[in-house]
């Protein structure tokens, strides 16, 4: 447990400063964009009263924010970064300045827990920015609040946003969904990483097995959503839930033993 | 420790600020709605649900209201999945039948149920034919609810019938004879179907067409069906439309002819009805009710409630229910209205909210008079509103407070 920490502090603090520049540019896009729409919105809401007789009046809802590209590039960038760091965070230790996977690997620890520590490294930057986002809404709702009139706004309460598609992926509706989507995507990352180690222990044959890894997980995975469909809902809902459980430990389960077989006696420095 | 901060950091704010998330979101209970009883005898809401829709903009939750106030429908993912929005009749089908009901389509225009059996019919499509439509194969599957048994069997529809698809309204059981109202689409005609299965032999006994629309007459015609079709259990007979309009330039649609029938499932009959004309406008609100034919028609002071028997085939006395605040008569959008096993239910939107009003279809009495009230009106959003969609009676819920 000690060294899961150390080598998880130390992990995270390999990525903190590129972390914080993620964060940053998050923060100035976000904010820069609240302000931009709201006044587009304020000028459009200025002509048409102009323009018109009758008076067609029309809210700001924040989807207009969330629907934008100053809302929407920053979080897609976030996840860009993260997924290349997703293979950044193995390649580095080979392909740095010394080969620092040797010192690693010699650790006096049960190599797996290096696994473990990245693993945990790029959840918990994934959720970091998960939370930032909750923390910048109120902001960003003070920020449209003082450049438009609240007559002139469609009040949907913080807990209702989840009506809007991004916002309701990245935040479901229960804790349950949220643990489910999370959930998913860790065991993404972990058949990543293992499929990485394949392909550090094989060589150029690796990239190959590393693919049909990947696809056979993807495709063990997909199991029970290709039933469903293909038996005309003879499944109810919840048996399919209990299928992709069983399914998920099944595919999370076996990159971590695949991984830890690599780890011990397979893989090359 | 200290070496740790930054992950303990990151740690900390994740689990604040998700968890307090969600904590709050658990208690923000968006919408709710409370039924206030105004006059009449309480006890005839006790076991009556409202389905709604709650919409704000092109965003809307789904609720139901009963007299405890109102539940969400679709904040609980879990709740989705043990299937709490299922159709609210068919929840229980579910939970008793749930072998028999897998896999089966919960359109209530299939089924039949009497107290020995429940009975699903459904068309399936045999691939397709060249531009011609489907083969269609009829499937019946029959549970004994005593025993729990379930029997099937399959009868290929003859090879001249091919269709688009085949929509199936209502499923009329007696005497070792199933019958299947459905219309049938194929190539733009729509033809009013009313297939007679024959049970002991297997086979289908007679195919009998009761209306066309040809392929020409597209957008300037339809075939609708009048009838409740939320109801398993037998009906004597039916009530369709054949309705032709046509669009002149200016653009509001036009009837040209409007014809009522009426379908005796017991002689096989068919019958047009003539109604006056001061209430063909009204023909699309019929209702049919027992041996009554109901026509709803909105007065100055609440609706009035025209009655056709179908035995005597004589206009009666008709019903006026009393209730206050009508505010537009003829904005018939605003009024939800139900008629079910002899009550007839109608909310309407007033100034401060819905009034719910329950009326004695037999006597013309009001049993009930209450009004549905937003608890929390201060967060209210400016341009939301509650639309009434069903109103079920009877009806045993899934327990809501099994599953968060």
């Amino acid at each position: 447990m000690r060294n899961f920490l150390k080598l998880l502090n130390f992990e995270v603090n390999r990525f903190f400063k590129l972390y914080l520049i993620l964060i940053g540019v998050i923060i100035v896009s976000q904010f820069i964009g609240a302000i931009v729409v709201s006044k587009g919105f304020m000028d459009r809401a200025d002509q048409n009263q102009l323009s018109m007789s009758q008076n067609v009046k029309e809210y700001f809802s924040f989807n207009y924010f969330f629907d934008s590209e100053w809302f929407l590039l920053p979080v897609f960038f976030s996840i860009a970064m993260l997924m290349i760091y997703v293979f950044f965070i193995w390649y580095r230790d080979w392909f740095g300045k010394n080969t620092f996977i040797y010192r690693l690997l010699m650790l006096p620890t049960d190599r797996i827990t290096i696994y473990f520590a990245k693993l945990a490294t790029i959840m918990l930057l994934i959720l970091g920015l998960v939370a930032l986002q909750i923390l910048l809404i109120p902001i960003e709702i003070q920020i449209v609040n003082s450049i438009i009139p609240t007559d002139l706004q469609s009040h949907f309460s913080f807990y209702h946003f989840s009506s809007f598609e991004i916002w309701g992926w990245m935040y479901p509706n229960t804790f349950t969904e949220f643990i489910l989507i999370y959930g998913v995507g860790l065991i993404f990352v972990a058949v990543l990483f293992t499929a990485i180690l394949i392909e550090r222990s094989y060589g150029l044959k690796g990239i190959f097995f590393a693919i049909v890894y990947g696809m056979l997980s993807f495709g063990v995975f997909f199991v029970p959503i290709i039933l469903n469909e293909f038996s005309n809902g003879y499944f109810y809902s919840l048996e399919v839930l209990l299928m992709i459980i069983v399914v998920s430990i099944i595919v999370l389960g076996s990159a971590i033993l695949i991984a830890n077989h690599l780890l011990k006696y397979k893989i090359r420095v | 420790m200290k070496k740790y901060w930054k992950t303990l950091l990151i740690s900390l704010i994740i689990v604040m600020t998700i968890g307090t998330y969600y904590i709050q979101q658990a208690m923000a209970k968006g919408a709710s709605f409370k039924i206030e009883t105004t006059s009449g005898y309480k006890g005839e809401i006790d076991n009556l649900i409202l389905q709604a829709r709650y919409q704000s903009g092109n965003s809307y939750r789904r609720l139901n209201i009963s007299k405890d106030g109102s539940t969400n429908q679709n904040s609980s993912f879990i709740g989705e999945l043990i299937g709490r929005n299922n159709p609210l009749m068919f929840q229980k089908y579910i939970q008793d039948y749930r072998n028999f009901i897998r896999g089966k389509v919960l359109n209530p225009g299939q089924y039949f149920e009497d107290e020995d059996r429940l009975i699903y019919t459904t068309f399936k499509s045999n691939g397709r034919n060249k531009g011609l439509g489907n083969f269609f194969t009829l499937q019946i599957d029959t549970l004994d609810k005593k025993t729990n048994d379930s029997s099937s069997f399959e009868i290929n529809m003859p090879d001249q019938v091919r269709y688009d698809w085949i929509n199936e309204h209502d499923v009329y059981v007696e005497n070792g004879k199933i019958k299947i109202l459905a219309i049938s689409y194929l190539n733009g005609e729509e033809e009013l179907h009313i297939y007679t299965v024959d049970e002991n032999k297997k086979e289908l006994e007679h195919d009998l067409m009761l209306a066309k629309l040809e392929s020409e007459e597209i957008g300037q015609a339809s075939i609708s069906i009048l009838n409740n079709n939320n109801k398993f259990s037998n009906e004597n007979y039916f009530l369709y439309l054949v309705e032709k309009y046509k669009y002149p330039d200016n653009g509001d649609r036009e009837t040209i002819s409007s014809e009522i029938y009426l379908y005796n499932y017991l002689n096989n009959e068919v019958k047009e009805l003539t109604i006056p004309v001061e209430l063909k406008p009204h023909v699309k609100s019929m209702i049919l009710h027992g041996t009554d034919i109901l026509i709803p028609v909105r007065s100055a002071n609440g609706l009035v409630l025209k009655r056709y028997n179908i035995e005597t085939k004589q206009w009666e006395e008709h019903l006026h229910f009393k209730y206050p605040g009508i505010t537009n008569e003829d904005d018939d959008d605003e009024l939800f209205s139900q008629i079910t096993d002899g009550k007839l239910y109608l909310v309407n939107r007033t100034s401060d909210g819905h009034l719910l009003f329950i009326g004695d279809v037999r006597t013309g009495e009001s049993l009930y008079e209450g009004k549905i009230i937003n608890e929390n009106k201060e967060n209210r959003a400016a341009d939301t509103s509650l639309f009434i969609e069903q109103i079920y009676n009877n009806i045993q819920l899934i327990e809501e407070h099994t599953f968060k």
